[in-house]
């Protein structure tokens, strides 16, 4: 499978942050959940994808580019939805499709005004007074009508209801229908990953954790529950983290028939990304 | 680049009416008292005032951040606004020099301020655009009143020179000859600034974090 976008060893230091040799792709065809607490560094891998910073190493290719070499040639085939609009508060959406019109070679008026019906946007109503899942699904209808074969989303569904959310998550399924298509999506509402992403990349303190495909994490994964007393007496080769809670420990193990095939009288549950993550983040090792 | 330029002017849609009327307003009260150079200090500053508002706008809306995620260039952010000062300011010229046809008073005189006014006001915004990159408009803001002082005063000094007042002073002050030629050569010199100018906050521009 080719890879729409592919990451190696991209670095980026600040001050009290460091993005360390962050690698990963994002396959034709896939949806990407990109995972991480607030200032793990999502944001910050975007914006060098994006080349809004500049990296100081390692290398970013999409569509086979360089991002920085063919940066335009790229950015026309590209979508972006970011965490909030960035529109100016006194345009309409007719606004939105004369600029873009100028922007992209190949924004299509007449897409743009199908998704407007479609999402249910007034065109002269100005986006100041539009709600918060108004302006993120107008954000959406202007990063579509180009006909990008990459989307972005930078905590695109964040701060909107279950039902708006839902929507937007049936935007990007059926954008990915065409096996041409992809879609690299930063949240940390991972509910919404669980239902859509094929792959999950987790990054913590600026570093990847792991690239797994989704399917594999869930079924894999697992949390194994127990007192203190029999947690001491675990072999803790196999565990990947550890926390001790109010009622006893949780236990991460990546193989979670394995782990049921050698303590038969543990309780081992499946691990939902959330706790996958908050294990990770927390737990001991 | 188009599509930049096109924002910048749809975001000053709204206030362009108000603009136009103040800018009236200026015409009727300027123009009869015969003091055109005072009105096209007015206009450089109405002009350079719309400048710093797309600037505020889009610091609002940190539409800065956006662009850069389509197919726009930093170097193309840069420019359009250099593009859009340019425009504004021709704009400006433009209805100066139909308030001189209109009062039939475009002669020697009315050409050599229309020049001083686009040198001035090309000046002021090689002055004040590298300083919006690297401060912001809040900051810039301060700047700009300080800017607008000198130039202001600048501009009805040379009017008056210009004017019938300077004729007469022609033992302590350089010659009317000088002054023109002082004048001509000025509008190049503003836009060699200008041009480096645009170099300047290419580069504070390129280097900033957005």
């Amino acid at each position: 499978m080719e890879n729409i976008l592919q990451i190696q060893n991209l670095c980026k230091a600040y001050k009290e942050f460091q993005l360390s040799n962050v690698s990963f792709s994002v396959p034709s065809g896939s949806i990407v959940g990109f995972i991480g607490e607030n200032g793990a560094g999502k944001t910050t891998t975007i914006k060098l994808i994006l080349n809004e910073i500049k990296r100081d190493s390692g290398s970013v290719k999409i569509f086979g580019m360089d991002n920085i070499k063919d940066e335009r040639k790229i950015k026309e085939q590209i979508g972006v939805v970011f965490d909030e609009s960035y529109f100016h508060g006194e345009f309409n959406a007719g606004d939105i499709s004369k600029i873009m019109s100028k922007v992209f070679q190949s924004w299509d008026n007449n897409l743009f005004d199908r998704y407007l019906t479609e999402f249910k946007l007034p065109k002269n109503k100005i986006i100041k007074e539009y709600s918060k899942g108004m302006k993120m699904k107008l954000g959406i209808a202007s990063a579509l009508s180009h006909k990008p074969r990459l989307l972005i989303l930078d905590e695109a569904t964040s701060g909107l209801d279950p039902i708006v959310r839902s929507e937007i998550l049936d935007i990007f399924l059926d954008f990915i229908q065409d096996e041409t298509h992809s879609v690299l999506f930063s949240s940390h509402i991972t509910s919404d990953l669980e239902k859509v992403a094929d792959y999950v990349v987790f990054i913590h303190e600026g570093q990847i954790v792991f690239d797994r495909s989704k399917d594999e994490l869930i079924y894999n994964c697992g949390i194994l529950k127990c007192g203190a007393a029999d947690f001491a007496r675990l072999d803790k080769s196999g565990f990947v983290r550890w926390r001790k809670g109010e009622c006893g420990y949780e236990v991460l193990v990546t193989d979670r028939e394995a782990a049921k095939r050698k303590y038969p009288n543990m309780v081992i549950d499946a691990a939902t990304i959330d706790e996958i993550m908050l294990l990770y983040v927390k737990g001991e090792k | 680049m188009l599509g930049l330029i096109l924002k910048d002017l749809l975001c000053l849609k709204k206030s362009a009416l108000k603009m136009a009327v103040i800018l009236g307003l200026y015409i009727v009260i300027f123009s009869s008292a015969n003091n055109i150079a005072f009105l096209c200090a007015m206009i450089i500053m109405i002009s350079t005032m719309l400048i710093l508002n797309t600037f505020a706008y889009d610091e609002l809306s940190k539409w800065d951040y956006y662009a850069l995620s389509l197919p726009v260039t930093k170097k193309q952010i840069v420019l359009s606004k250099y593009l859009l000062t340019v425009l504004f300011d021709f704009i400006g010229i433009l209805i100066t020099l139909l308030l001189y046809l209109i009062k039939r008073q475009l002669n020697l005189e009315a050409a050599l301020s229309i020049c001083a006014l686009a040198a001035i006001a090309l000046i002021m915004a090689a002055i004040l655009l590298p300083l919006l990159y690297k401060l912001g408009t809040q900051k810039a803001r301060i700047w700009m009143i300080m800017i607008f002082l000198l130039p202001t005063a600048a501009v009805i000094v040379l009017g008056n020179l210009v004017g019938n007042f300077g004729f007469h002073l022609t033992a302590s002050m350089p010659s009317e000859g000088t002054i023109g030629l002082l004048i001509w050569v000025s509008l190049p010199v503003a836009l060699l600034l200008y041009a480096g100018s645009y170099l300047l906050s290419y580069k504070v521009f390129l280097s900033k974090e957005i």
